[in-house]
């Protein structure tokens, strides 16, 4: 059975460091002494993490930024592009990782969660993007700006059309 | 740190490439904009423009898409004809500032650099030195803090940089070809000195970037020491400040120029030599 966390965590990690290298480190932690000794004893941190494990399973509501700006009560205008934000959010092409919602965070004053995760993040840079100015959000929206670390293909291909033109 | 009598003007140079001006330039006016909350202008000299992508990131190729002006329009003084406008216009600081860029918060405007500026100055009548100046003088007098982003060579962009400034800070690397930069600037200091007695231009400080030093251990081996002492000699013969906290090797710097905040190590130490410097 596939678990969301374990695979949203997965994907960052794997975005970060390259297939290769988790490839390596996850095999280097099955062959570690450790690792091995822990699975054959059955010990009391094992039945707790059984215990941990059922209460996962119970259904637990995930936190869309899309259903989070669903329920803020602004005006149509701010609340649309406020939208458009959190579906950006959602499709992870708005602070696209957690290094993003940091920079974010610092940029507008705001405290960075505790939490690594992108979910935990959605009610702190939503409340917060609620009281941003509309120019600011057009600005956000229209410039697609927090959209992730440049690539130099893009800006390259810009430069070579640029330079055709002129 | 508000200026009744306008900002300070600090430009980022030395003619050696590579010693990390625009990172100094970049991580300064963030640090102003975002932690001091003051209100800063980033000016782009370099035609390489790479000030204008640290800040904009990948909007930058939807700058040079829609061909929207630049520095360059400004040293020519008019926006060029277009899809739209039949005419040459006249330049609107509003179309040409960029702001609320992810890397330099609301307080900063950017005036961003294109890679034709110098083809542009080399095939134009020598644009006036002093236009940068003037501009600064006309339009930006409410603003706290001016950098400029200066070319690593000598040129006509390095008087435009000097008549705009008060202050000159000095990016250097602990290498020796860097350190032959030294006293090129010095030259070229004084002679710009010579032909304007009246401006008062006073070099803040030399920072050391991709020092060796690594959390105490000194990394660098002997070269690198041999190089810091005779860069530490050369200031104190020209009486130049050397800043105490240095930008530390760190891969988290080419990481945050381009827009990647994850991990940053060392890098987040430009935190300590802005403190000083500020």
């Amino acid at each position: 059975m596939k678990e969301k966390g374990l695979d949203d965590s997965l994907n960052e990690i794997v975005h970060q460091y390259g297939i290769a290298r988790v490839d390596r480190a996850l095999r280097e932690i099955r062959n570690s002494t450790q690792y091995q000794t822990n699975q054959k004893k059955p010990s009391a941190s094992n039945s707790k993490r059984r215990c941990e494990r059922r209460a996962e399973k119970r259904p637990r509501k995930r936190v869309t930024a899309t259903g989070f700006v669903s329920n803020l009560e602004e005006s149509s205008e701010v609340g649309k592009l406020l939208n458009e934000l959190a579906i950006r959010f959602d499709k992870k092409e708005f602070l696209p990782n957690f290094g993003e919602i940091r920079n974010f965070c610092e940029i507008h004053g705001i405290d960075t969660p505790v939490s690594k995760s992108r979910e935990a993040a959605v009610p702190r840079v939503f409340k917060h993007l609620s009281q941003v100015d509309i120019q600011d959000l057009q600005f956000m929206i229209q410039a697609k700006s927090f959209s992730g670390p440049t690539r130099l293909g893009p800006i390259a291909e810009a430069i070579r059309r640029s330079s055709k033109f002129s | 740190m508000t200026q009744s009598t306008g900002p300070i003007c600090i430009s980022v140079i030395n003619m050696k490439g590579g010693v990390g001006k625009t990172t100094v330039a970049a991580l300064l006016g963030r640090y102003a904009s975002i932690f001091l909350d003051l209100k800063v202008l980033a000016i782009d000299l370099d035609p390489q423009a790479n000030l204008s992508q640290a800040f904009m990131r990948e909007d930058y190729k939807r700058f040079l898409d829609e061909k929207k002006p630049s520095v360059v329009e400004l040293f020519r003084g008019y926006i060029p004809p277009r899809s739209g406008v039949p005419a040459p216009s006249s330049i609107d600081l509003d179309k040409i500032l960029v702001r609320n860029t992810p890397l330099g918060g609301g307080n900063l405007s950017l005036i961003p650099s294109r890679f034709d500026f110098s083809e542009n100055l080399t095939d134009s009548v020598k644009p006036n030195p002093q236009i940068l100046a003037n501009l600064i003088a006309e339009e930006f007098q409410q603003l706290d803090i001016v950098i400029v982003d200066c070319a690593p060579t000598e040129s006509i962009l390095t008087k435009v940089a000097y008549h705009a400034s008060r202050f000159i800070l000095v990016p250097v690397k602990p290498e020796y070809f860097a350190t032959i930069g030294f006293p090129l600037l010095k030259k070229s200091l004084e002679n710009f000195r010579n032909e304007n007695p009246t401006h008062s231009i006073d070099v803040a400080g030399i920072v050391i970037n991709n020092s060796t030093y690594h959390y105490s251990q000194d990394i660098g081996g002997p070269e690198s020491r041999r190089s810091k002492i005779e860069l530490e000699d050369e200031a104190v013969r020209n009486n130049w400040f050397v800043f105490e906290n240095e930008f530390p090797f760190s891969r988290g710097f080419p990481k945050m120029m381009r827009g990647d905040f994850t991990h940053l190590g060392d890098a987040v130490l430009y935190k300590e030599f802005a403190k000083e410097f500020f």
